[in-house]
């Protein structure tokens, strides 16, 4: 019985030699070729022009400004930071600049759900007046580590952009605000940076 | 075994919200809008000063003045005062900021306990502004002025200079020039016990955002 299984296997294997030889003589090949295309998802929401600034000076210039896309990605024309320079600012002095977003992916909505303001620096704090559109940076001028009247430094005003969905190629435009407090400091440097978080729907 | 069993849910609970976590990294992003705001600066100082007098008050009163670090506050010291004593104090100041000031009078306070400064009149006389790159040496508001009966600067209190006076409040722009002229002036008025006293009086300007 034993040595009939292992005929039966010797001739399997056998024929499946020959079968492979054989395959091997009468063989082409046939490709399947197929693309995987991950989304380009990540280069979502851009800053595109147009964009437009102004200040609250009418008729005299002393303060001045810059405002300035930066971080081309992923083509020329699409931006992944809008810069506003202010500089020889005094208080009530203030700078609008309108920007346009747009959604440059060409199959996936995108919704912006969080804005952030802050002071990479540390050196001032934010408070939201409005949720997601209008507050302040102030700085703790007395140290007492909690914010108190008088330590405003500059309030900030942004478009409610929030919950916002931004089907493929829509743009957008926003606006945002700064104006500077009667508390800031002469000769003084301040940064902020306003982070928009979006993500896929 | 049950410890073993939990063990293995807990991590596999760890593994799965890191790869969940991962995954969203990869589908949310942000873009940012950056700031920075370069402020400005308001600065009246005193770049020169004088104190100029009379002979005949030079004899028996001594007058000194002293410029402040910040440019602010100059100190004069004056000894020997008496009826009719008067000294005319001159101010070169310059908008040093970079925002326009506005000139306003100077504020002025003594170190008088026994209440000198009832017994003291001041008036004052502004020229210019005058642009950064003027030459003060020969301009007559400055590098010609003296106290004398015939002016420009009289004893009396008044001046005779060709170039008219301003009136302030006004405004000087950044790096102007004003020059402003004092007259500090001692009452008849003032008492026996007063007299041949030593006073310190303090002239402060007042810098102002002129927007």
């Amino acid at each position: 019985m034993k040595e009939k299984a292992l005929a039966l296997l010797t001739c399997i294997f056998i024929a499946l030699s020959i079968l492979g030889f054989a395959y091997a003589q009468w063989n082409d090949m046939i490709t399947i070729s197929s693309t995987l295309q991950f989304g380009t998802w990540s280069e979502a929401i851009r800053f595109v022009e147009p964009k437009e600034c102004s200040d609250n000076e009418a008729t005299k210039d002393v303060g001045q400004f810059n405002c300035y896309y930066t971080g081309e990605d992923p083509e020329p024309g699409y931006y992944r930071r809008l810069v506003i320079q202010m500089s020889n600012a005094y208080p009530s002095y203030a700078v609008r600049c309108s920007f346009t977003l747009k959604n440059i992916d060409l199959g996936i909505t995108s919704k912006i759900v969080d804005v952030y303001i802050y002071d990479d620096s540390g050196e001032l704090n934010w408070i939201w007046t409005t949720e997601h559109t209008e507050g302040f940076l102030w700085k703790d001028f007395n140290g007492n580590g909690g914010y108190d009247p008088g330590e405003e430094i500059m309030d900030i005003t942004i478009t409610e952009l929030v919950d916002l969905t931004l089907d493929p190629e829509q743009t957008i435009v926003a606006e945002i605000t700064v104006h500077i407090a009667d508390n800031a400091e002469e000769c003084h440097l301040y940064g902020f940076q306003v982070e928009i978080v979006y993500e896929r729907v | 075994m049950t410890k073993n069993k939990t063990y293995a849910i807990f991590m596999i609970l760890a593994i799965s919200l890191s790869i969940v976590g991962f995954v969203y990294a990869h589908w949310s992003d942000s873009i940012h809008i950056s700031g920075t705001v370069k402020m400005a600066h308001i600065k009246l100082t005193i770049i020169s000063y004088k104190n100029l007098t009379s002979c005949c008050v030079q004899r028996y009163s001594k007058i000194t003045s002293q410029l402040s670090p910040d440019g602010h506050t100059l100190t004069l010291t004056c000894t020997g005062l008496k009826p009719c004593w008067f000294v005319w104090i001159g101010l070169l100041t310059q908008n040093q900021g970079t925002l326009p000031a506005i000139v306003k009078p100077p504020e002025y306070s003594f170190d008088d306990p026994d209440g000198f400064k009832d017994y003291f009149e001041t008036k004052e006389y502004y020229y210019g502004p005058y642009p950064e790159a003027t030459g003060f040496g020969t301009l007559e508001v400055w590098g010609g002025a003296k106290v004398s009966t015939f002016g420009p600067l009289k004893p009396e209190g008044t001046t005779t200079f060709k170039t008219p006076s301003h009136t302030p409040p006004f405004v000087t722009q950044p790096g102007e020039k004003v020059v402003i002229w004092i007259w500090i002036h001692v009452h008849t008025s003032i008492p026996d016990t007063a007299q041949g006293k030593t006073v310190k009086l303090y002239i402060t300007i007042v810098d102002d955002l002129a927007i």
